[in-house]
């Protein structure tokens, strides 16, 4: 399966390496020869983005307490605003005012937004999924309320990102009964052919289809054969990340990537921690989002090379190091772990500290990995990677076992 | 912490509400604590560069206070390494600063101020609005601090009262500022406002122990949690230079502090600090000109506006 492509070689390969929408141009521009890992650039409207790419999470239309300023420096390219959160406060009139989320904002480069189905099932009670949309009873006075395709893709036709998520049938990965996945592997192609119909805005903003089957292969693979013919500008891997284990996790990932066409940008829902984006990165994703980042930061945690440290802990109050030595974020470049040690969990502004400190890691992750693949020592990158991470070479099976399947073996 | 200056320990938790019986309690500790941080500091190694302000106490009792000043006054050349004043007991700090009527802080304050040499820098810490600022200046206070403006931001508004003479730009109350006029702050005695000065005790409200609600807001501000904002494309402030008014709207912010986000008071403090040190700014470039009076006045006739 794995092709060799390197910048040095040849035009042969660029008709596969690439491809164009009206709202979004795709370019290989080098690829790993061991396993299914790439390099590429994604550009969209606002901003031409860096893959493999990790979106930070800015839920109600703001990084929590961050200026766009200091996202920016942290070196975001392209953010995640919810639907379901923005449709419901402002709201899509308003925004329709303003002409884009982006100018409402003050965020000037790329925005992607889900669907707001997720959000529903997962926040509201009485949340009921029919053919017409999620049925559910509104927050705020009890009174009914229906989320269908052509609603969720009107709002975010208002909120303007350069990349709209198709409203998805989202099914629990860990329900037990095959019926409910078949019913919401099928439900969600009707479902893509409505969100398609509804986009006002093709030439602007881009509509991803969301791949379902949930954990069974057979499923999987209708849904990416069905998804596929219609020929979107890329394709994201959904119903994951919801809990199930990680030795079933991969190989819904790996299937859907050998499967994926090679010249469009693949996005895995919901996947954050460091060690399973390097993974899905070998394994051929090349987008992802979570809140784990910006989440753990209010929690006092901040991400390091192995795992992350929590800041309130007794033994960083005379620790005058900064969070990482190698991090050339703001907070690192001016604070001590002694004096986030004394705010944390007691100053808002150690919030925001630690969150830059998070996104610029994640930040940082993400240009290592493209840089090893650029210059051809993905392998070497990902083995000391682990190495670093799993202390005593105590891999999990789940990693050694993905990593293999893509003929990466781990340092022993 | 090795500070440029610091004050002496004192007891100064006295307020408008205090028995004389406290307020002299007040005074006898803090004498003693005075002897003793002089004392202290006098052989203190990592003090030698910095100086110490003397506490001036006497709570809301212009005797006391005087009492204590004149006593003050007479140990001041004894002392080393003393830098300044610093005017306390007033309030306990917050809100219960806010509401204080400005004629009142600047009574205190002259009976504080008027045993002492004037040679001497004077702080007076406290959430101050603008115009007691404007009475203390008067009265030769030098340093104050940004309390006002961070109660300001807590209660989610922005500052909007003209702050400089000279400016074109300066904001006239907007019409939609009539939707909070109701929630205005009370008086005791509520005398018809003839003039400027008792128009600075209009605006006091004296409200016991817990002053203010929180969707009570002082004339010198506009609330952001305002429904009115809801979809306003301007700045806080048209012409404010300040990051959060040259890159935000009243729509965005108020959007924040609906959906109660840390972004909210972020840019409001941005603003409203901005805001603050733009005043302390024109209030030096007043004085240097004569025209402290004029700042005054000029202030004064803004809130005229929004409450006829």
């Amino acid at each position: 399966m794995a092709t060799t492509t390197s910048l040095a070689s040849g035009a042969s390969s660029v008709i596969t390496s690439s491809s164009s929408s009206p709202a979004l141009t795709f370019k290989i521009l080098a690829e790993c020869s061991i396993s299914k890992a790439r390099t590429s650039i994604m550009k969209l409207p606002h901003y031409t983005v860096e893959l493999p790419m990790f979106m930070p999470v800015g839920t109600q239309g703001t990084m929590k307490g961050l200026l766009p300023e200091q996202v920016k420096e942290a070196n975001a390219q392209i953010i995640l605003g919810n639907t379901y959160h923005l449709g419901t406060r402002p709201g899509k009139d308003l925004l329709n005012k303003f002409q884009s989320l982006h100018n409402f904002m003050q965020w000037d480069r790329a925005i992607l937004t889900d669907s707001g189905g997720f959000q529903m099932v997962s926040l509201l009670e009485l949340a009921e999924i029919t053919e017409e949309g999620v049925k559910f009873r509104s927050p705020y006075d009890g009174s009914e309320c229906m989320l269908t395709p052509e609603e969720s893709i009107e709002i975010q036709n208002a909120i303007g990102g350069d990349i709209m998520m198709q409203l998805d049938d989202v099914v629990d990965v860990r329900e037990k009964e095959y019926e409910r996945f078949k019913i919401a592997t099928y439900r969600t192609t009707r479902w893509l052919d409505r969100c398609m119909k509804a986009n006002k805005n093709p030439d602007m903003q881009n509509l991803f289809p969301i791949i379902q089957g949930g954990l069974f292969p057979d499923l999987r693979k209708i849904s990416l054969e069905e998804l596929t013919a219609r020929n979107a500008p890329g394709y994201a891997i959904g119903g994951l990340s919801g809990g199930e284990e990680k030795d079933k996790f991969w190989p819904v990932v790996h299937l859907c990537t050998n499967h994926l066409p090679k010249n469009k940008p693949r996005y895995c829902m919901g996947v954050g921690f460091a060690v399973d984006l390097v993974v899905c990165c070998a394994l051929g994703v090349d987008m992802f989002d979570c809140v784990f980042p910006t989440r753990t930061a209010r929690f006092g945690c901040a991400l390091v090379d192995n795992g992350q440290i929590n800041l309130k802990a007794r033994e960083f109050a005379n620790d005058f190091q900064p969070i990482d030595d190698k991090c050339d974020c703001t907070t690192c470049q001016n604070y001590t772990r002694s004096y986030l040690n004394t705010i944390v969990t007691k100053e808002t502004v150690a919030c925001h500290l630690l969150s830059i400190h998070n996104i610029a890691y994640q930040m940082r992750l993400m240009r290592n990995i493209r840089e090893s693949i650029k210059e051809g020592r993905f392998v070497e990158f990902v083995q000391d990677f682990m190495e670093t991470y799993y202390r005593d070479q105590a891999y999990p099976q789940w990693v050694i076992d993905a990593l293999a399947a893509v003929n990466i073996t781990l340092n022993s | 912490m090795q500070p440029d200056w610091f004050e002496a320990l004192n007891d100064a938790d006295t307020d408008k509400n205090s028995t004389k019986k406290r307020v002299s309690k007040s005074l006898l500790l803090s004498k003693s604590l005075l002897e003793q941080c002089v004392e202290a500091h006098k052989n203190s190694e990592n003090l030698q560069d910095s100086s110490f302000f003397i506490p001036l106490l006497g709570g809301h009792c212009e005797s006391e206070r005087t009492r204590w000043s004149k006593a003050v006054a007479g140990t001041l050349n004894s002392y080393e390494r003393f830098g300044g004043f610093s005017l306390l007991g007033m309030h306990t700090n917050g809100s219960t600063a806010e509401t204080l009527a400005p004629k009142l802080i600047s009574s205190l304050t002259k009976s504080s101020l008027d045993p002492l040499p004037s040679e001497y820098p004077r702080q007076s810490f406290g959430a101050w609005n603008p115009l007691a600022i404007l009475s203390l200046t008067k009265l030769g206070v030098d340093i104050f601090d940004s309390a006002f403006p961070f109660l300001v931001t807590e209660r989610k508004a922005a500052l909007k009262f003209p702050v400089s003479l000279d400016s074109e730009s300066d904001e006239t109350p907007v019409n939609d500022s009539l939707t909070h006029q109701s929630k205005k702050l009370k008086t005791e005695n509520a005398p018809e406002i003839s003039n400027g000065q008792e128009l600075s005790e209009e605006i006091v409200s004296n409200e016991g122990e817990n002053p203010r609600e929180d969707n009570i807001i002082s004339p010198f501000e506009m609330s952001l949690k305002d429904e009115s904002n809801f979809s306003v494309t301007e700045p806080i402030l048209v012409g404010c230079q300040c990051y959060t008014c040259k890159n935000f709207t009243r729509s965005y912010i108020h959007h924040l502090v609906n959906v109660n986000e840390l972004l909210a008071p972020v840019l409001l403090m941005i603003h409203n600090l901005h805001h603050w040190t733009k005043f302390f700014e024109s209030i030096r470039s007043a004085i240097k000109t004569g025209r402290l009076t004029d700042l005054e006045i000029k202030i004064q006739s803004y809130i005229l506006d929004i409450y006829p």
